[in-house]
């Protein structure tokens, strides 16, 4: 930096100071600097603590950065990069990382009430299928259709007693 | 079944019919799939997403999924029929123009375009003329169980579906609309 001194208009601007409450920045000559009240030993204070700061949220980063799944062996880095997951298994391996980002995507919903899969988990199977029937029932003495709500009553019964999948 | 015969036809959307044809062109319903047991591909090797073709075309081709439609292999596609295939709104610009083993079923009536190994190992489409958002939507979910019952798609307690790109995760489904907007903005209906 070849700038003049803000302030002399004269001498080299040797000093460097970022107004962080005035969002500015002043460039001075070491005497205007030393008018002003801008010791040097100061600045530099200040210019160390931002670093240390700068250096920690780096290496905070670069922790998260490194993360990877033990699956696909795709780092959180990459991810970050494409924009794409290497495996379904990230979503185990991240998840604290991309509940935030799925947070934003659904408008702040990070619990799936939807469509289950049928054949992935004979459990949730069961959960949806009763769901559906309850749902069913419901429908059908809402319409006052006796018969088929009687039906539906026992089929529902016969899978609630079931044995849990 | 061949491309030949769909170039000689048009898709029902482009009729321009359909229920509120004069605002709504068409309704579209996408739904983005993943084989549990095969890594998303950005990280699958070659024969990976070999298997993930095989596995798909397979169970697409023993379902109602694939009932009256054929198989491309967009892969050995020649340059043309990709961009033909595009220009249709059966594939994306991305899948046409991507690497390694992917294809798409097409029903013959051009209604449902099913892409293996675009961004997420399956992608369902079903796209119609008009307002029609309930039939299609039913559509798409009949070829979501018809699959469903057969393959085990990635899928989490909390999270829903799991998609390569995690702003889709859960329903995994994409509904759009597209319509002729100035009659409606000059109303200041919109
Ligand atoms: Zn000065
Ligand atoms: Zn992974």
């Amino acid at each position: 930096m070849n700038a003049l001194c803000q302030h002399c208009k004269q001498a080299k601007a040797t000093v460097h100071i970022t107004d962080v409450a005035e969002r500015r920045e002043r460039h001075l000559c070491e005497d205007c600097a030393e008018r002003e009240g801008v010791i040097v030993k100061q600045s530099s204070q200040t210019t160390n603590a931002i670093l240390q700061e700068f250096i920690k949220h780096k290496t905070g980063l670069a922790a998260v950065d490194d993360r990877t799944c033990p699956k696909c062996g795709i780092t959180f880095r990459e991810f970050r990069l494409k924009g794409l997951l290497g495996c379904p298994h990230d979503y185990e391996a991240f998840r604290p990382l991309l509940l935030p980002l799925i947070e934003r995507a659904h408008h702040g919903a990070t619990q799936h009430l939807g469509k289950v899969p049928s054949a992935a988990d004979p459990a949730l199977r069961k959960q949806a299928g009763l769901r559906r029937l309850r749902q069913q029932l419901q429908e059908a003495v809402d319409q006052e259709n006796y018969e088929a709500a009687a039906r539906l009553r026992d089929q529902l019964r016969q899978m609630e007693s079931a044995e849990p999948a | 079944m061949s491309l030949d015969t769909l170039a000689q036809n048009t898709g029902e959307w482009l009729h321009g019919s359909g229920p509120m044809s004069d605002v709504v062109l068409s309704s579209r319903v996408r739904l983005a799939r993943n084989l549990a047991e095969f890594p998303f591909l950005t990280t699958a090797s070659s024969e990976e997403r070999t298997g993930v073709y095989r596995v798909l075309a397979e169970a697409i081709s023993a379902t109602s999924a694939g009932a009256d439609a054929f198989l491309v292999d967009v892969e050995q596609a020649s340059t043309l029929d990709r961009q033909f295939l595009v220009e249709r709104h059966l594939i994306s610009r991305h899948h046409a123009a991507g690497e390694g083993s992917r294809g798409v079923s097409i029903s013959r009536n051009e209604r449902r375009a099913i892409m293996i190994n675009e961004e997420d190992h399956l992608r369902v489409q079903v796209l119609r003329g008009g307002l029609q958002l309930e039939s299609v939507g039913s559509e798409v979910s009949e070829v979501d169980d018809a699959l469903g019952a057969r393959l085990a798609f990635a899928f989490d307690r909390q999270l829903g579906y799991l998609t390569a790109c995690p702003t889709n995760v859960g329903t995994g489904i994409r509904v759009s609309v597209m319509a002729h907007l100035p009659a409606l903005r000059w109303t200041k209906e919109i």
